[in-house]
Formats: structure tokens, sequence, C-alpha cells
């Protein structure tokens, strides 16, 4: 089993790796607008200029702008050794700072014996945003919304295994009842519209009107739900009032995942209401009730755990589009942002927009979070993995 | 698909005991019929279809014919200048929005059915490259495709779409001619076979031991024929339930896609996510107005609907399907 998870976890690593060369070559190096697309432009521009002065073409250019661009991707270097002096690069050690001072860059420590010294994301040096928040650092910005993306996360799968559960097991105990098919019309249903309209529709049902009937109705018995902001003005500390706004985000995105945990616990407690040990039970004359919720649900319920880190991708990439209809600040809202998507849901019309790819990316921060995210995802595929394995002693990986 | 057996060599020995070949499919059919929910969703599904192939026939509009007169006009109010009536009015350029409504379906609908399609052919090629060949083709192909299945896919959906839209040299072909419709099907593609590579993978593992292979490889059948004639049609029963499905995920990540990048397909093409991201004002409009006094709501809700139906429908038709097809279903 050590040598399984060991194994396992080497592999995430690598496929992690994998996964970042990939996305560096088709987001730095082949992307229009890109850090290699605006270096490459900047240096035909200053040949240009240099023929025009009637200089000799083949002098090496040197110039502040394409120095930043160096430093901070190494564009200037050949393929893949580009990627990896990109996450460390041994000789890159000094910076000027803004008084123009030389400074040391990165890391330069003595590990066992091995002295260290260099730069690169690898270090701890992420960089500074660009457009998504000009002139932030990328580490502090994470640092800051991390919470509350957590919240939300951790509140609407708390909900998602609340509200999912009965479902499945509703669905696969009533089988061919009406309340049955009520009940997978409504999962269905969840997985038929796209989350951001779901969003934007509960907050017309649940937010806008209420609140119209509310102020001008003169319905002033009528609760209203807030629409958007993690929490209101002032009230940072408040901890009730951030679950009163986390009600309609979290429930948006726990609609998602309920769908698929209650098709998962239908389908695997029809698999085991079908084995001989239930057929056992129930021949020697135990209650239905005490049939289904001490002996099925139970073994049911076992590869659920896995489905936790099946759901985490998902919900990531939900709460990113579910954070930015709600402006909920996170980071979900943040590599929205980062990844160029369109800075509000009102006023621009798609009508007039001139070409279909929406605003810049802010490469370090989008390149960073990307990362990350791929990172969650091999690492909650490995966690399901091994998960299974001790959860069910009939799995051995041995 | 751990027991998978030919139900048709079952069926045909148990159940009938004359000559009469009865196919896989009709069989299927005959299962699928006795399915309340899946007929009425494969009947709305296919009078929508139906809907989006003739609705230049049946609206007097053109799809782009914009009357700036009947900016805004509400569901079921006649035209400022003739007689033609908007049945579900008019967008702020006076477009009729019955039509356009309808015309979307054919850059969402039809453009996800055709990025399914052609992404189960490729996956399921590699699916069989790997599972027949096995060795180290198995070894690359398949770590390949967990490699891409791994793949967080929003993040490659929009990098996909930016680096094919802003290229010079490929936007004028990609955006120009069919508004960003081949953008849509080529990220679809891209990134969406991988579940069918890894289905017709399994099910040509378990297929391949059985005896009837052993013995058509015994009377001397090439690999074309034992994969086409043999292995292929009992691989094809969970592809065509995952194509389904393919589909159905496609039609809502055109409409996050629209959401997120102002539209993939590019606007004056008409596609339900660019009507629905179109719409979205006119939610929040609402909040400074009595929600009913201004009734333009339905400029986001109908395309909401028309993605909802479709999609549902297409669930449904998978889920019935899936149960129809299953070999050890007792429904027949």
């Amino acid at each position: 089993m050590t040598i399984y998870i060991v194994r396992r976890f080497f592999q995430s690593l690598l496929f992690i790796l994998l996964a970042a060369l990939l996305v560096y070559t088709g987001v730095i190096l082949y992307m229009p607008t890109g850090p290699k697309w605006r270096y490459d432009r900047l240096i035909e521009q200053y040949k240009q200029l240099i023929i025009n002065q009637g200089q000799d073409p083949n002098v090496a250019i040197t110039s502040p702008d394409l120095d930043r661009i160096e430093k901070m991707w190494k564009v200037d270097k050949p393929w893949p050794l580009n990627f990896f002096t990109w996450l460390f690069d041994p000789d890159d050690t000094i910076e000027q700072d803004e008084n123009f001072q030389q400074v040391q860059k990165g890391i330069n420590v003595d590990i066992f014996g091995w002295h260290l010294q260099g730069s690169g994301i690898l270090t701890g040096d992420l960089g500074t945003s660009t457009s998504a928040s000009r002139g932030a650092p990328v580490s502090e910005l994470i640092a800051d919304k991390a919470g509350n993306t957590l919240l939300l996360v951790s509140v609407s799968l708390a909900l998602s295994f609340l509200i999912g559960i009965p479902i499945g097991v509703l669905g696969a105990v009533r089988k061919n009842s009406l309340l049955s098919h009520v009940l997978t019309f409504f999962s269905f249903a969840g997985r038929s519209i796209p989350p951001f309209a779901l969003g934007l529709v509960l907050v017309l049902v649940l937010a806008v009107v209420p609140y119209q009937l509310n102020k001008t109705a003169g319905w002033t018995w009528m609760p209203y739900l807030p629409a958007s902001e993690p929490y209101d003005d002032g009230q940072e500390g408040n901890f009730l009032n951030r679950i009163y706004h986390l009600i309609l985000p979290a429930i948006t995105l726990a609609v998602i995942q309920i769908v698929w945990i209650a098709r998962y616990v239908r389908s695997t407690l029809l698999d085991v209401l079908s084995q001989d040990y239930i057929r056992t039970a129930r021949a020697k004359g135990l209650a239905p009730r005490r049939v289904i919720y001490k002996h099925a649900l139970r073994n049911a319920l076992i590869p659920l755990i896995t489905i936790i880190g099946l759901l985490l991708p998902g919900l990531i990439s939900g709460a990113t589009i579910v954070e930015q209809v709600f402006s909920y600040e996170g980071l979900g809202m943040l590599y929205y942002r980062s990844l160029g998507g369109s800075f509000t849901t009102s006023g621009l019309n798609p009508d007039t927009m001139p070409a279909p790819i929406g605003f810049p990316i802010d490469f370090s921060l989008a390149m960073v979070m990307t990362i990350m995210l791929i990172a969650v995802v091999a690492f909650s595929n490995m966690l399901a993995d091994i998960l299974y394995a001790v959860a069910d002693p009939r799995v051995s990986y041995s | 698909m751990a027991d998978a057996v030919n139900p048709t060599t079952i069926v045909a020995t148990d159940e009938r005991p004359t000559n009469v070949e009865v196919s896989q499919f009709s069989l299927a059919w005959q299962r699928y019929r006795k399915s309340r929910g899946g007929m009425v969703a494969f009947i709305i599904l296919l009078l929508l279809t139906l809907g989006i192939i003739f609705v230049p026939m049946l609206s007097p509009f053109d799809v782009h014919e914009s009357n700036p007169l009947d900016s805004l006009f509400p569901a079921g109010k006649t035209a400022f200048l003739d007689s033609r009536v908007h049945i579900f009015g008019a967008d702020y350029l006076g477009r009729d929005f019955f039509t356009r409504l309808f015309y979307a379906g054919r850059a969402s609908l039809f453009v996800s059915l055709l990025a399914a399609f052609v992404a189960v052919v490729f996956g399921t090629l590699i699916g069989l490259v790997a599972g027949y060949y096995g060795k180290w083709v198995d070894t690359l192909l398949m770590r390949s495709t967990d490699f891409m299945l791994a793949l967080p896919l929003l993040p490659m959906y929009i990098f996909g779409v930016r680096i094919l839209v802003t290229t010079t040299d490929t936007r004028q072909l990609l955006v120009d001619t069919m508004g960003g419709v081949i953008t849509t099907f080529i990220v679809f593609v891209l990134f969406g076979w991988m579940g069918v590579a890894r289905l017709v993978r399994g099910s040509i593992l378990t297929l391949r031991t059985l005896d009837y292979i052993e013995a058509s490889r015994a009377l001397g059948a090439s690999s074309r024929r034992i994969i086409f004639k043999h292995l292929l049609p009992n691989a094809f029963a969970p592809v065509f339930v995952a194509a389904t499905f393919l589909v159905a995920d496609f039609i809502i990540w055109e409409a996050i896609l629209a959401y997120f990048i102002q539209g993939i397909v590019d606007p004056p093409v008409p596609s339900w996510g660019n009507m629905l991201v179109g719409g979205i004002q006119y939610v929040t409009r609402l909040a400074n107005l009595n929600p009913f006094e201004d009734i333009r709501s339905y400029l986001f809700l109908m395309p909401n609907v028309m993605i909802f139906v479709t999609v549902i429908c297409i669930n449904y038709i998978g889920d019935t399907m899936r149960e129809a097809l299953d070999p050890r279903s007792t429904r027949v």
C-alpha cells in the first residue's frame, strides 16, 4: 500500500509537470497576444527602427521591455528549456528594485549540505498581476481570496451531500414510483441548465422579485436574499451575515453536484440491493427498513468517499462561474478575470462586441492558477484512488 | 461490461425458437418504446429538430432582418410596418426572436451533434486500436487518453478558443466564414473524445477474450474483419449512450463559453449561448423597475428554455437508451 501511494504520488507529480508544460507551451509560446508573441513583435519593431536609422541590423538589441519579458517568461531560451527555467533558474539571481539597486532574487539556502540558489515560480516568486488586479503580487491575491472560496466550496459540498444522498436513496428504494420519477426529473433538470443561467434565474426568483415586492409593492413582510458580495459593508466579521450571503451561490453550486451524488448513490444502492447477503437478511425476516438502512446503505455509501475527490475539479470550475455571477470575491472570480472573462454580467452587448475573444489574459495569474487547478485535479484523483482502497477491503493495489 | 455477451444469440436461442434474425437495434428499440419518458423526450426533440431545420419556411421573418421600429416589442405584438406577428417579441434591434431562437439551434444543437459524432468516431478508433493491438500501443494511447481526461476543461476550452481565434491566418477561416462555429467544433472534438476511447477499449478488452473471436480468428479472418464485423458492433451500445450525453454537455459548454468570453459563436450568427448572454442585461434591468410592467426578461428566459428542453430531452433519451441497450435488462 505504501509503495502504491508513493508511486501514485510521483505519477501525479509527473502529470502536473507535463500538463504545466503543455499549458506553458500553448499559452506562453503559441497564444497570440501572449508573451512570446509580444516579444517577437517587439524585436521586429526594434529591428525596423534600427534599419530606418541606417544602422547595422545585426547588432544585438537591448531594451528594458525585452529584458522584462525575458526575465519573467524566459521566452528567449529554446523549448523546453524555457519552461524549466521558468520553474527554476539557477542563473537568474539578481534583480533591480525600485531604487535601481541590485538586490538578491529568489532563494539562496543550504539544505542538507546542498547549496541551492536561483529564482523561478518554484521558489515561491509567482510574479505580479497585470490586468486582473494591476501590480498586486499573485501570491498575495491568492492568499487573500482563498478563504472565501474555501467557505463557499465546503458549504456547497456539505449541502449537496445532505440533499443528494436522500434523493439517491429514495430513487433506489422506491424504484418506479411517482416520487422517484419526479426526483429523476429534477436531477436531470439540474444538469440541463448552464450554471450561470441557473444562478441568474435564482437571483430573479429569490432576490429581485421579492425585493421589488418588499420595496415597491409594499409587502414589507417579504424576505429577500442578497444577490451579490460575500458580506454587507462593514460586516466582515459577522458570520451570520456571511451565511446569509452564501445561500444563493452555495445552492447554485450544489445543484450541479447533487445530480452526480444522487445518481451515484442510486446506482450503487441498486447494485448492493441485488446482492446475496441482502436476500439473506430479507429471508431471515429482518424489517425492510433495517435491511435497507443498516445493511445496504452502509455498504453503498463506502464508494461515496471517493466521489469527493472526483467532484472537486467540477466544484472549482463551477465556482469560477458562480462566483462571477454573484460577484463573490474569491479565487473563482479571480480566475475568471485572469482568463479574460467579461468583467460585468450586464451592460455589455455581444452584438456590438468587435471580436469574440473577451478581455486580455492576465498571464502570470492565469498560469499560476491553471497549474494550481491542475494540481488540485491530480491530487484529488490520487486521493480518490487511495481512499477507495482504504475504504473497500476488496480492492487491493499491491 | 464485465459479462458482455452477444445479446442477439441469447434471445434468438432462448425466446425465439424460429430462425428469425432479430437485430440488436430492433430489440433495443422494442425496449425503448416501452419507456414513456424516453418516447416523450424523443418526440419533443424530433419536433424541435424539424423546427430548427424548417424555420425559414415557418417564420415570415428573416434571421438577420432588423426592423428598428420593432425594437423590444413584447411577445405576440404585430410588426410596426406590416401585419407579421412577432411570436416571442423582438430583440433590441427589432429582429424577430422566434426566428432567431430556432435558427440558433443550428449553431448550438447541430454543431454539438456533429462535434459529438466526430469525437465518437475518433475516440472509437483510438479505443479500438489500443484494445485490439495491446502492448505498447495500448500503453501509449491510454496514457495519453488519461492525460487528456485529467486536464480541467474550462481553461483548456478558453485557451484553445483564444489560440485558434486570434491567430491571424486562421481567423479568416474560423471566425469570418461561419461565425466561429468551426472554433466551437474544433475545441469540442479536441477535448471530447477521451471518455469514448476508454469505454471502447474496455469493451474490446473483454470481448476479444471471448470464444467467438477466437473462432473467427481460427477460421482465418483478418484483423480488419474481426474489428469491424465482430468487435465494433458489440462494443457500440455504451458508446451510443455516451455520445448522447456528450451532445448534452456540448450544448451546456457552448452557453458557458458564451458567458465567459462573450460568445465563441460570433454575434450576428445566433446561438443559444450568445442569445442567453445578450439577454442577461434584461434580467438585471428588472432590479430598477417593477417586474410586472417590464416583461423583457423573456429575452433571457426563452434561450434558457430552449437549452433546458433540448438538454433534458437528450438526457432522458440517453438514460432510456442505456436501459434499452443493456443486455441484462429484462424489460422486453
